[in-house]
This record gives C-alpha cells, structure tokens and sequence, in this order.
C-alpha cells in the first residue's frame, strides 16, 4: 500500500485497515474467496497496492496456505485444500478430547441420519436437485439449500473427526506431526 | 431473542431457481464435500475478523468447533446504543445452489448483492430491539439483500433494500459493521 491512502477509500476500509495489517487483509480476503481470484482483485478487495498483494500471496503459497493456478497467463490464488484441512484437525485435537470427539461424531451422525428421513434423501445433493425444480418456490429452495449445507457442513465435520479419532494418540502426542 | 419470525413468515414469490451446474463432482472420497469445507473455512475466516472488530467482546460459533453459525457479543456503547451489551448473529451459505437463473443475475435479485452467498447478518439488544442484513428470498421485499427492523419482538418488520460495495466476504463485513454503526447511531 502506497503511504498516501487513496482519497475515495471508503469509511469501513479506513476502519479496517486501521485494525488489521496488509497481510492479515490480503489473507483474509484470499482465506473467504468461492473461487480463484487474480492478485489485481485481491489487492483491490484488501486495500494495498497489487504489488503488495503479490508479495504477501507470494508468501502465502511458500506456506503452502495458498494455491496457484495459472489461467490464460494470469496467476489465480485460492486457499489450499490441505492447509484448510490440516488446520481445522489441528484445532480439533488441541480443542477436543478424543471422548468429545466420539460424542460429537455420533451427534453428527444422528443429525445426518435425521436429514435422511426428513427429505427422503441419501445425500444432501438430492435436495439441491429438489430445490432446482421449477415448482419450488423461492423461500422453499432457498430453505432446501439452507438444509444441504447445513448436512454439507455436518459431512465436512464429520470427514475431519473421523481423521482425528484414527490418527488421535500420534498427533495429539506429537504436535510437530502437523505440518500446521 | 432472535430473527427468526420474519424466516418462518416467509412465503412463495415469483423467482423460480435452477440448477447451475451439479455438485456430484464436489463431494469427496473422505466423505466431506468441498461445499461444506468452504463454509466451514469462510466462517471461520470472519471469526477471526470480528475478533478484530474494535466493537465486538467475544465471538464463539454456535456449536463448538463446528461453526455453523457465528454469535458475537458486541459493545453496545461503541454504537452511541444503551445497555451493556448486544449480540450479533451470523449465518453463511456460500455460493448458494440453486441461485437466481442465470438472466436474473443481472435483474434486481443480484444487481444488490455482488457476493453471491445467502448470509444473515443480525443485531439484538436485549431491550428487544433488532435488526440485521439478510441475503435471503422475503416475501416482504424485492430482491435478495435487505435490511430489516424492529423495535420489539411483538413488533412487525420493517423492511428495506441495501446495497454494499465489498465483493469480499471479509471486507463486507467490515462494511456492514459501519452501515450497522450509522443506523443504530439515527
């Protein structure tokens, strides 16, 4: 970022910047994207300069936070699958006991189990297939959707407390284990 | 207290849904799907910006570990507000399927909400005032993204649009943490 803030910055990025580093902004932004975007959006979307995103995103793939794909020459950045992954494993053994994982895995499968029977469905990919149907209405596809992810996010948790549970006494004994 | 009874109040309108793309290609052979990963990770992503926020206390999602939600407690006095405290929820789907079809990502549904996601952000005080930003269809309002407001919970809605400029889910909270300042301070 130049020193000089450029004059139409708006009121919430002044506020912003003024409580988060260049870095923590360009990670930020880079940690909530849906999709890859190019160091120019990026910087635009953190306040700093496109240089400045470069260098910090540059820095972010080192760490292995940040993927890099090249698209029509143009370097796109999107968080890496495997950090976020690793992370959120880490959090759950230095969080969690291995009985609060067991309990929790089984709250997660009964939350499953009760989606199941409630929509009539195997995966949560039917009901945004239901949702898609031009008889639903509006409230009613965005409530389907709402329960997918909902069964989405529950399946994700689930995935990661699995892996905890079967890899618990070597990791949690030997943090240097994660790479994280 | 919550917003919940402008959510159950909801009914049908005119937008009719359809499917992009499908997602079958997205859930993963450890049984975790990149949708619910993305959640996940965005979540936990504005935690750790409202952690920063200069008005916000604490921050917990609502099941631990599991963030489905985010509950912040907030320093009402930072927003000129009485009272000790106030709350503030957060809820995020991204990149919702199915979304608007595609001709009307450029009608009035969209023109408002350049992050395509359903998200709710909403403020309470305990004196029963409430209020909040919703991403969401509301039979009470054209368009997706609105504001939304009452003075108690016997109260009905009102009900507004509301326009943002952040594209990044991490700068539009910092920008509706200040459209949420100027509104409680009238």
């Amino acid at each position: 970022m130049s020193p000089a803030n450029p004059p139409d910055d708006p009121e919430w990025m002044e506020t912003w910047k003024e409580h988060a580093s260049a870095f923590d902004r360009v990670k930020s932004v880079t940690m909530t994207l849906s999709e890859p975007q190019s160091a120019p959006w990026i910087a635009e979307q953190a306040a700093v300069s496109p240089n400045t995103a470069r260098n910090h995103l540059r820095r972010l793939v080192e760490l292995s936070v940040v993927t890099e794909t090249a698209d029509d020459g143009t370097s796109h950045y999107y968080p890496d699958p495997l950090y976020t992954r690793l992370r959120d494993i880490r959090a759950l053994l230095e969080e969690t006991t291995k009985q609060e994982l067991a309990e929790q895995a089984a709250e997660l499968k009964t939350d499953i189990a009760a989606w199941k029977t409630e929509y009539d469905a195997d995966t949560p990919d039917t009901l945004r297939e239901q949702a898609a149907t031009d008889t639903v209405s509006a409230e009613q596809a965005h409530e389907l959707t709402r329960a997918a992810s909902d069964w989405e996010l529950a399946r994700y948790h689930l995935s990661l407390i699995q892996d905890a549970i079967t890899n618990y006494d070597t990791w949690a004994s030997d943090q240097s284990s994660l790479s994280v | 207290m919550t917003d919940r009874r402008d959510t159950q109040e909801s009914q049908s309108d005119s937008h009719q849904y359809t499917s992009s793309h499908s997602r079958a290609d997205r859930v993963r052979s450890d049984g975790g799907t990149t949708l619910g990963r993305d959640r996940h990770r965005i979540l936990r992503e504005l935690r750790g910006e409202l952690a920063r926020h200069p008005a916000v206390l604490s921050v917990e999602g609502e099941l631990p570990s599991e963030y489905r939600e985010l509950q912040a407690t907030l320093a009402s006095s930072w927003f000129g507000r009485s009272g000790e405290t106030a709350t503030l929820r957060i809820a995020w789907i991204p990149d919702p399927s199915p979304g608007p079809e595609e001709s009307d990502r450029t009608s009035d549904a969209w023109m408002r909400t350049p992050i395509q996601a359903y998200y709710t952000i909403h403020y309470s005080e305990p004196s029963g005032f409430d209020c909040g930003f919703h991403c969401e269809p509301n039979p009470h309002i054209d368009g997706l993204l609105h504001y939304q407001e009452r003075d108690d919970v016997d109260d009905r809605y009102t009900y507004e649009p509301a326009t943002f400029d952040a594209r990044s889910a991490s700068g539009f909270l910092w920008e509706v943490m200040d459209v949420l300042a100027d509104r409680l301070s009238r």
